[in-house]
């Protein structure tokens, strides 16, 4: 029980193209694991197999040690497998509150008659779920904006939104893609702390894609690179930086 | 009985490829379905009528000139109607083709009222027979004619350079523009030869039933299309397989199964398809990228 | 302040609709009749808003849903007798049971490809109700639908009727406001704008699809029912592939994604042509253009969605907990 997502043997082609080769990829409990490589190596691909947007053409994806690869993305979220996008996606004219509520399980599960008579009890659950979602909000800090379009935030805050809007699914694992990018220095910093305190504090296990090298080497606790759909090393930071092959493939190559 | 419902299954099989070819070459292009063409293929008939009635003219000159004023037709269509849209949720310019399409008809009705008009021309009337198969001299043209403009669209298609560009705009908008190639001409001359073709298999459904009439592209628009998705929307040859085979189920079922459920079973196919294998039967299946 | 003139305008518009038909259906049944309908079409275009403007499905057959509802009334009240106040709710499920069965199959689709499902669908009702003579008597309709009785009391006028319609555009209005005010309605919304990250958060996207269309075929149902027994004389010629576009118009006209919307479409659509009665054979024409420049120049409608108040949970909540 050590792992909390398995993936074994992962390829993924598309016609002729191979994205993904035979990855082997584990992220334990407890540890931000960053997965980084140049462009088009197959990242993104990496978290669309996780969370079900594609189907492998072979390999197995477990949680918590139950295959998975079969399962709908909205089956996964509701196991517990939350995302963001590397373009953010948010409903740009909801406010930022619904964007959370739209994320919230209790919103999910809304009947139809419970909606149109809707008493007090429902009223209260109702309450219930703006309060955990306002929760989310604080979290990542965006607690005053409830009520401000999603699209008059500034890009930087949209991200953290669509982290708020993840937590809400009530995640055990979250899946981070690309979320410093268009962030200035200060933001990254606070960005870095708040994914640090989810992971400690919230103990929810967290899979970073990232282009920001010194993020990833001070936030990280493993790391995993991919290089034409491969995976071509896998380790500590200061393992990964010393790996001649990492440097060759990546960090000799076009930083970003 | 079967021979005969075989030759009268593949005559309105022809021309719903013609039809179908528009709505194919437009989708192909665009990516959205024009709820008016089988309007503009109603007008194309009643352009017929004009030219035969009111101008005197002879039959080919008709069909030559009907053709010309319904490709001119389709392309205002697409100008004025679509056009502005093409850049805005796909559901708009969708709406704006309905609103074309009642528009064309309502017009139809002011200039021609909207009772069935008879086709004067003695042409067609003339009917072969051969066993117990009988076979008029339009349906001979029909068969005749459609093949040849067919075959004539596919080799413009494939083997002139406006075709080419053609080919490359229905690929990739943007990529064609980028080639430098005039994108909206090339969505002009869709427009063009789409209509121009169900002109021509406007005036000759016309003079094969003796009767034009303001609505009749309705049911004409949605046969064809379902053509054009039964044998691969996009795909030129395949609106032909799709028309073919969608005339001769049409015959078949109308003779031995029930004549006034016939358009239910195309209706039918029409779903089953979409539903099954929206593709079509010569079309590639889409890769689904995110 | 702005609380209070919204209330009073609600008294104001409330007091109105109660005595209109006192100030015009003494002197002109013929007005009445067309409010009446525009009430029928309220029912129906909002119905149809909550697939199309809320749902984001592109449908194209809610004629034959009304239809469906309109001939299941008539069928009821005609053979078995029953009462109207038991057949209106009775039509409007088993409509909504058609609607489900529709959504069933056709939510894979999306786009053009739903429109012209539902399109065919429509057409098949369509031509089961012009085939089907031994039950529906093909075009020659049904006739001697009976009229509501309330307490011993049988409808006989307009007003009568329009107190009726009233009634139940309200109660459309409050239901259908409710859900699309719902987590429901949100989760609709957020399929309409993005399904795939609809899934990505959990949602899941066929659920909300097939609710849109069995609860717009419900009120469907509530419209035909109330058609049947109110005209007491139905024919395939009224649930046709044009009247489907005239309720898709409606909606967008007034503005899709907006329930007031639907109702100020209704009204536009309802009314325009019978005051262009002098021009009728205009109408067609005007009705086309006018869907056309609206794509062109107002493609979100008089009412769009920025109107709406965006609260789905109740009051407005500033700042955080604490």
């Amino acid at each position: 029980m050590d792992n909390i997502l398995e993936l074994q043997q992962i390829s993924v082609k598309f016609g002729g193209l191979v994205a993904l080769n035979g990855v082997d990829l584990t992220v334990r409990r407890g540890e931000i694991l960053s997965v980084i490589g140049p462009n088009g190596a197959g990242k993104t691909t990496l978290f669309n197999i996780m969370t079900g947007i594609y189907q492998p053409s072979s390999g197995k994806v477990l949680y918590e040690e139950q295959p998975i690869h079969k399962l709908k993305p909205y089956k996964r979220v509701r196991l517990g497998i939350a995302r963001t996008f590397q373009n953010t996606r948010l409903l740009q004219h909801l406010t930022v509150l619904e964007n959370v509520l739209v994320a919230h399980g209790g919103c999910n599960t809304e009947g139809v008659f419970a909606s149109i008579f809707a008493g007090k009890s429902a009223q209260q659950k109702r309450n219930q779920i703006v309060d955990e979602c306002i929760e989310k909000l604080e979290i990542v800090g965006l607690a005053s904006k409830v009520d401000q379009l999603a699209g008059s935030l500034p890009y930087g805050e949209q991200r953290l939104l669509e982290i708020a809007r993840a937590l809400a699914t009530n995640c055990k694992l979250l899946l981070l893609d690309e979320p410093a990018a268009g962030m200035n220095q200060t933001e990254k910093r606070e960005l870095m702390q708040k994914i640090k305190q989810l992971s400690k504090e919230y103990h929810i296990e967290i899979v970073l894609i990232e282009h920001d090298i010194g993020m990833i080497m001070e936030i990280s606790d493993r790391i995993v690179v991919l290089n034409y759909g491969e995976k071509i090393a896998e380790g500590m930071p200061k393992e990964i930086q010393s790996n001649p092959q990492v440097i060759s493939a990546y960090l000799g190559g076009e930083m970003e | 009985m079967l021979l005969q419902q075989i030759t009268n299954g593949l005559t309105i099989g022809m021309i719903y490829a013609l039809i179908a070819l528009g709505y194919t070459m437009v989708y192909g292009i665009l990516k959205i379905v024009n709820f008016a063409h089988g309007d503009i293929y109603m007008i194309g008939s009643f352009m017929g009528l004009f030219f035969l009635k009111e101008m005197q003219f002879p039959l080919y000159a008709a069909f030559i000139f009907s053709a010309i004023v319904t490709a001119i037709l389709g392309i205002m269509i697409e100008r004025f109607a679509y056009r502005p849209l093409r850049n805005v949720d796909r559901i708009v310019p969708l709406i704006s083709a309905l609103g074309v399409s009642t528009l064309l008809i309502s017009v139809a009705q002011l200039i021609w009222g909207s009772s069935m008009h008879p086709f004067p021309t003695t042409f067609g009337s003339k009917v072969y027979s051969a066993g117990d198969v009988t076979i008029s001299e339009i349906q001979i043209l029909i068969l005749i004619l459609s093949c040849v403009l067919m075959i004539a669209l596919q080799l413009f298609v494939k083997k002139t350079k406006i075709g080419t560009a053609m080919r490359a705009t229905s690929m990739n908008l943007t990529n064609a523009a980028l080639l430098g190639i005039n994108t909206n001409r090339m969505i002009s001359l869709a427009f063009a030869i789409g209509s121009a073709l169900a002109a021509v298999a406007g005036i000759m459904v016309g003079i094969y039933y003796n009767a034009v009439y303001p609505t009749m592209g309705y049911m004409a628009g949605i046969n064809a299309f379902t053509a054009a998705v039964l044998g691969g929307i996009g795909h030129i040859p395949g609106a032909m397989l799709g028309g073919v085979l969608l005339g001769l189920v049409e015959a078949l079922s109308g003779a031995y199964i029930s004549s006034q459920y016939k358009s239910v079973i195309s209706f039918a196919i029409l779903i089953i398809m979409l539903l099954i294998r929206p593709s079509g039967l010569l079309g590639k299946k889409d890769i689904n990228k995110v | 302040m702005i609380k209070l003139k919204r209330k009073l305008a609600f008294i104001i518009i409330a007091a109105l609709l109660l005595i209109l038909p006192v100030a015009i259906g003494q002197w002109n049944d013929f007005w009445m009749h067309v409010i009446i309908m525009i009430g029928v079409f309220s029912i129906l275009s909002m119905g149809l808003n909550v697939i199309i403007g809320y749902a984001g499905q592109f449908a194209l057959g809610h004629a034959a849903f009304y239809g469906i509802g309109a001939y299941t009334a008539a069928l009821l009240m005609i053979h078995l007798e029953l009462s109207f106040w038991l057949v209106l709710p009775l039509s409007a499920i088993i409509t909504a049971v058609f609607g489900f069965l529709l959504a069933l199959p056709v939510i894979r689709l999306r786009g053009d490809y739903l429109g012209i499902v539902t399109l065919g669908f429509g057409e098949i009702i369509r031509l089961i109700f012009v085939n089907w003579v031994d039950v529906t008597r093909g075009p020659m309709g049904l006739p001697g639908i009976s009229a509501p009785t309330i307490f011993g009391y049988t409808f006989s006028g307009k007003i009568e009727y329009y107190y009726l319609i009233l009634i139940l555009v309200v109660i459309t209005y409050i239901v259908i406001h409710k859900i699309v005010h719902s987590g429901i309605g949100l989760n609709m919304l957020t399929i309409r704008e993005d399904e795939r990250l609809a899934e990505a958060i959990g949602i899941r996207p066929n659920k909300y699809k097939i609710v849109a269309f069995t609860i717009g075929a419900f009120f469907a149902g509530i419209a035909g029912a109330f058609w049947a027994t109110y005209i007491s004389y139905i024919s395939p010629d009224t649930f046709r592939y044009l009247d489907s576009v005239n309720i898709l118009a409606m909606v967008i006209l007034g503005g899709s994604g907006n329930l007031a919307g639907s109702i100020l479409g209704a009204t536009i659509l309802v009314v325009t042509p019978e005051l262009l009665r002098y021009v009728s054979e205009y109408r067609m024409l005007l009705l086309g253009l006018a869907i056309v420049l609206m794509m062109i120049f107002k493609p979100k409608g008089f009412w769009g969605e920025k109107h709406r108040k965006l609260n789905f949970y109740g009051k407005p909540r500033k700042g955080g907990g604490n």
